[in-house]
């Protein structure tokens, strides 16, 4: 007896010793799910997508599980798609499996990862794999990492494997590596340097250069491609008191891209019989994949200090398409994220006209700033201005902003939007009724951009800590495009569990005075576009029901956007985490 | 040591720069085909509209394309992309038919313009048939150089009083072929001038190239209910009238054998036949 209450103690003691050792096995996860409920209304114009003509329903879930032991990490993520239009908004996509599953392990200074894996360089210039589930973006790299810390201060990196696409993987294999640091020079003064380089490199697969090869024969010139491009990147943030800089350059080496603004003439000679010239005819391709090198030169400089903030950006793009190969379009593809030049606009009406990142050539500059006069009282102020590397403008964007807040009870947001979008580039399309702008400070509009004000107003009022309404008020004026929109929202939120609310976007009708003959720019006049919803949160997890009636327009995320199509139905929405 | 690491690493990755390119030399038209000899034909099937503005980019592809490989390809321009194949007040024709938007639906859905199929393929890690520009040319070439599966010879005769035209289509098997497979046919006509979106113009006459007028089949295709055997013949028959607006020797019949699976609709081998020679 008195032996197995000794070896009990020492098993005890052994097992507390390696539990106190060892973090406690640990599994979390969460679910997200979306359902659209499709209903067909003539009056908004309903699109014929296969879900409004056939499946009426379409859904998309994700279910997550990490879990820890013994050191390592592991997770698996279910993914399914059921008749779902988040990866082509005028299709239908049916789908499910493992979208994702990864083991990670540190040893002593080794960092090891495999399966599909989230990872970047720098700022994403030359490599960022990363989700953004509202665009159907997962490029997750589908391989193995290897990481090495060789103090606390310098760490490098390595990886390699496909990108990954819904179910599969592209072709094309990806190879990284890079060296991030961090020096303080002297530990009694706040300067510090970041500094990183980085490069990747990416193998097309035989089959996309015997296409590409295919193609390009066709542009009737002697040229050569290549199976390797590789991209490079130098990257450092400088910390100096208030100050912060950070700078960013890239050069990628010869690649095929595939430059829509681009085009080839071909000639084409007929022979008679008697070998005499016949005929010559020239053919326009418009277009084409061509084989070059690029770069890009991004900075960001801030300034902090009690009550004031401002930060300013710059960005120069030329030929920096980086894809896993020549023919992904959109948003399929993308090796690189390039940082947008323009602030993701939260507010329905403003964040109308958003632009997308040009990977061909852009320039553009963006300042934000933001002074609080006062405790109640702050302003604020966003320019964006953005051109083509021939000097064409793209975007331009001044958006002063104002708030008040009246202790804890009220607090008021006053802003105002001047835009200038070009549609032409961003959208492909046109506006030919523009001959006499709304706005009297444009005079008579340039065609092909969207000339635009906004302004808008968001009044928070708390009836308790608990209990609270929020007001949103937006007006866009505009002659272009359909013309100008008006939106109301009313919230309540009843705190810590519901959220009710309802807006309408109006469709201002365009003047009659105006002479306009083009349908399409006056096909939702006088429309509203209710909306309605219920939302109820209970700790991590939160659900939502609402009938939606959405016009079409652009969706973005991070400078990248793509076209949605107009949505009348209910949409379920659930998030939980555990 | 740790400089040597650096070394080391980063050489690792770039060994092998030097590596050997691959040489692009132009192209030269396909011809001089023995006749008697069945080759394989490729499908292009274009989802154009008269509102889509980069869509007759596609079309310049096409026609270009046309001219290299001949006889060897057969291209169908589909008005059916949605949102852009709605006619302009001022155009001459609706080019759009039912059977054209069912058949638009049913090879799957497009995301960009211009887009078109090759052999309805579907090119892995695509889930759709509907294809960019810039990766015509290369299925083209991959499809050419497969194997003749199925051989089609196409018959045509067309009385320009009745304006009835009869449609011949002997189907050869090369090889035995198990499972759905279908036949569809259908009209073309070329060269008609009418309203068009050029990029930012809306130019009133623009020449449309390959325009799909009908489906004398099911959109689908008509299901091969006879076994397709090795060498064994077997002929379909059709007869319509063509309508008075179409213009006779700009017609052509298009017919194709495909597979009838979903997601798999490839299509085997193509031929076309001007209805007047």
């Amino acid at each position: 007896m008195k032996h197995t209450v000794q070896i009990l103690l020492a098993i005890f003691c052994c097992t507390t010793t390696l539990i106190a050792q060892t973090p406690a096995p640990r599994i979390t996860g969460n679910l997200q799910t979306n359902a659209n409920f499709f209903i067909a209304s003539p009056k908004f114009g309903t699109p014929s997508t296969p879900q409004y003509n056939n499946q009426k329903f379409g859904t998309e879930s994700w279910l997550a599980l990490s879990y820890s032991n013994w050191g390592f990490d592991m997770g698996l993520r279910f993914d399914m798609f059921n008749n779902s239009n988040l990866l082509n908004p005028t299709g239908s996509f049916t789908g499910e499996g493992i979208g994702r599953w990864y083991i990670h392990k540190e040893i002593n200074k080794f960092d090891l990862a495999g399966g599909y894996l989230y990872d970047q360089i720098g700022s994403g210039i030359i490599f960022r794999a990363y989700e953004e589930r509202t665009l159907m973006i997962d490029n997750a790299l589908f391989g193995v990492k290897v990481g090495y810390q060789f103090n606390d201060d310098w760490k490098i990196k390595a990886f390699t494997g496909r990108q990954k696409r819904q179910f599969d993987t592209y072709g094309s294999v990806i190879r990284g590596a890079s060296i991030e640091g961090f020096i303080q020079p002297d530990t009694a003064k706040n300067f510090t340097l970041a500094p990183g380089f980085g490069t990747v490199a990416r193998t097309l697969d035989k089959e996309t250069v015997e296409r590409a090869r295919n193609e390009m024969s066709r542009y009737q010139r002697f040229d050569s491609i290549q199976y390797n491009s590789y991209a490079f990147t130098l990257f450092n943030t400088l910390n100096a008191g208030n100050f912060t800089w950070f700078f960013e350059g890239a050069y990628k080496t010869k690649d095929v891209i595939f430059d829509e603004f681009d085009r080839v003439i071909t000639r084409d000679t007929n022979f008679l019989p008697d070998g005499s010239v016949g005929s010559i005819e020239f053919d326009t391709i418009n277009g084409i994949l061509v084989n070059t090198d690029g770069y890009m030169a991004y900075t960001s400089m801030t300034y902090a200090s009690e009550g004031f903030g401002i930060t300013l950006e710059g960005k120069y793009t030329k030929n920096f398409r980086f894809r896993t190969d020549p023919y992904q379009i959109g948003v399929q593809g993308q090796m690189n994220f390039l940082p947008p030049m323009a602030r993701q606009n939260t507010f329905r009406l403003p964040a109308r006209f958003s632009p997308n990142t040009q990977e061909i050539g852009e320039q553009g500059f963006q300042l934000d700033a933001r002074y609080s006069l006062s405790k109640k009282i702050s302003v604020g102020l966003n320019v964006s201005d953005i051109y083509l590397l021939d000097g064409k403008s793209l975007y331009r964007e001044i958006a002063p902003e104002f708030t008040f807040k009246q202790e804890r009870k009220w607090q008021l947001l006053l802003g105002l939007q001047f835009l200038k979008y070009n549609i032409v580039t961003y959208q492909f399309k046109d506006d030919p009724e523009d001959r006499n702008d709304a706005l009297p400070w444009v005079g008579t509009g340039q065609q092909g951009y969207v000339d635009a004000f906004s302004p808008y107003a968001e009044w928070l009022y708390k009836f308790t800590p608990r209990n609270s309404l929020r007001v949103e008020a937006q007006y866009l004026l505009t002659d272009d495009e359909f013309g100008s929109w008006a939106f109301l929202l009313a919230e309540l939120g009843l705190a810590p569990h519901w959220l009710i609310y309802v807006s309408d976007m109006y469709k201002v009708p365009n003047s009659a005075d105006a002479g306009i003959s083009n349908p399409d720019k006056i096909k939702y006049d006088n429309l509203h576009y209710l909306t309605a919803g219920i939302v109820y949160t209970h700790r991590a997890n939160r659900f939502s029901f609402s009938f939606v009636n959405q016009v079409e327009g652009i969706n973005c995320a991070g400078g990248i956007c793509r076209y949605e199509p107009p949505f009348h139905g209910v949409r379920l929405q659930l998030s939980s985490s555990f | 040591m740790k400089k040597i690491v650096y070394v080391i690493f980063f050489a690792a990755l770039f060994a092998g720069c030097e590596e050997k390119w691959v040489v692009i030399t132009p192209t030269t038209k396909s011809g001089g085909n023995d006749p008697s000899e069945q080759k394989r034909v490729v499908l292009a099937e274009e989802l154009t509209g008269v509102r889509c503005p980069n869509c007759p980019e596609g079309t310049d592809a096409l026609v270009a394309l046309d001219k290299q490989y001949g006889e060897q390809l057969v291209v169908v321009s589909i008005h059916a992309a949605l949102g852009y194949d709605q006619p302009y007040n001022n155009s001459l024709y609706d080019f759009r038919t039912g059977k054209g938007t069912q058949l638009a639906n049913y090879i799957g859905s497009a995301i960009f313009f211009p887009t078109a199929t090759i052999n309805r393929r579907i090119v892995p890690p695509e889930t759709e048939p509907y294809l960019p520009r810039q990766q015509w040319a290369g299925i083209i070439a991959e499809e050419l150089a497969k194997p003749l599966t199925v051989g089609i010879d196409l018959k045509t005769a067309y009385d320009a009083n009745s304006r009835k035209l009869d449609i011949s289509a002997d189907i050869t098997p090369v090889e035995d072929l198990l499972g759905d497979y279908r036949l569809t046919v259908m009209i073309t006509q070329d060269s008609i001038v009418d309203v068009q979106k050029v990029e930012l113009v809306t130019v009133v006459n623009y020449l449309h190239r390959h325009i799909l007028r009908n489906i004398v089949t099911q959109a689908t295709g008509d299901i091969i209910s006879e076994p397709l055997v090795a060498d064994g013949t077997i002929t379909k028959t059709f007869t319509l009238n063509l309508p008075v607006t179409w213009e006779a020797k700009h017609c052509s019949v298009v017919a194709f054998i495909h597979r009838g699976g979903d997601p798999n609709k490839e299509v085997l081998q193509a031929a076309e036949k001007h209805v007047i020679e």
